[in-house]
């Protein structure tokens, strides 16, 4: 198995710090949106992208490639970590912010693109933890089913099973801006 | 895939595309970095330290219980008189005495006035 970080994560564990920026700088980025996406606020998403770092940083020394991509572990590592805070106690205000897609009156008149955002984020914010990192996983990642059911520790088949759920009742609670998302 | 399913995979690709885009604070890239640093420096600490381990290891294999100065100033007395009998030593065929095997011994332990009589 080929893993394009390989060489960087050993320069980094040998204590390159080149070769750690270089690192940090092709993964952070889609780290911390599917850590945004998965979390309350901002940050949130930055802690937890930071502690999966610290991890890849102690790990990097220790790193032996074969056995999994460093990119798999570091996307599994940053998902625990969102899933470590989203077990936590609900920041208060989030209520607030889900209450807005409850209470939307005359629901697809001139909403405009601040509101349907934070409709689609309170929409994900109710859904399992499972579902909504296999949806943003494959959307944000841009990765396969068979790469994501390796970051999630799943087989194919139930990663499937979570997308289809996840992704029907995400459309089920966003029914109301189907004319917003230009849905048929 | 079946076309229900296709509309919902459709459906939210679009809701998540219609999410602003995320940008990181100015100070995770130096957070991150900062870590690298410290991580570095604990690491170079954690060399030194067990450098100091193994050294205690070994000294109180070699002599239990004693303070680390004593195994370290009995290594250096030893080492000390190893040299100084190596060098104190004649060198082989030299002036000074040496011995040979091949050679008769040049000396008797007998006593002087009884090598006559034998």
């Amino acid at each position: 198995m080929h893993d394009p970080d390989a060489e960087l994560v050993a320069r980094a564990g040998r204590g390159d710090r080149a070769a750690a920026a270089a690192l940090m700088a092709r993964h952070m980025p889609r780290l911390l949106t599917l850590a945004r996406r998965m979390l309350w606020t901002q940050a949130e998403a930055e802690d937890a992208v930071q502690d999966a770092f610290l991890k890849a940083w102690t790990h990097a020394a220790r790193w032996r490639p074969g056995a999994a991509k460093f990119e798999t572990w570091l996307y599994r590592v940053t998902l625990n970590a969102c899933y470590d805070r989203l077990r936590r106690k609900r920041p208060a205000g989030l209520d607030e912010a889900m209450a807005v897609a409850d209470t939307a009156p005359a629901p697809d008149a001139g909403l405009d693109a601040g509101r349907v955002a934070a409709e689609i984020e309170a929409a994900l914010a109710t859904l399992p933890e499972r579902q909504k990192a296999a949806i943003l996983l494959c959307h944000f990642k841009d990765c396969g089913n068979i790469e994501a059911a390796e970051i999630l520790g799943l087989s194919v088949e139930a990663l499937e099973s979570l997308l289809a759920r996840g992704r029907r009742t995400l459309r089920g609670r966003l029914s109301h801006l189907r004319d917003s998302l230009g849905d048929a | 895939m079946t076309g229900e399913t296709r509309d919902d995979a459709e459906f939210t690709a679009r809701a998540l595309d219609a999410l602003p885009p995320v940008a990181a604070s100015p100070g995770l890239p130096l957070a991150l970095m900062a870590a690298y640093d410290a991580w570095q420096a604990r690491r170079q600490d954690g060399k030194r330290v067990a450098l100091a381990a193994a050294m205690r290891r070994f000294a109180e294999a070699i002599w239990p219980g004693a303070p680390a100065w004593a195994p370290a100033a009995a290594l250096m007395a030893a080492l000390v008189l190893g040299i100084g009998i190596g060098l104190g030593l004649p060198y082989p065929g030299s002036e000074s005495g040496g011995v040979s095997l091949d050679e008769p011994p040049a000396f008797s332990l007998l006593a002087p006035d009884m090598t006559e009589s034998l």
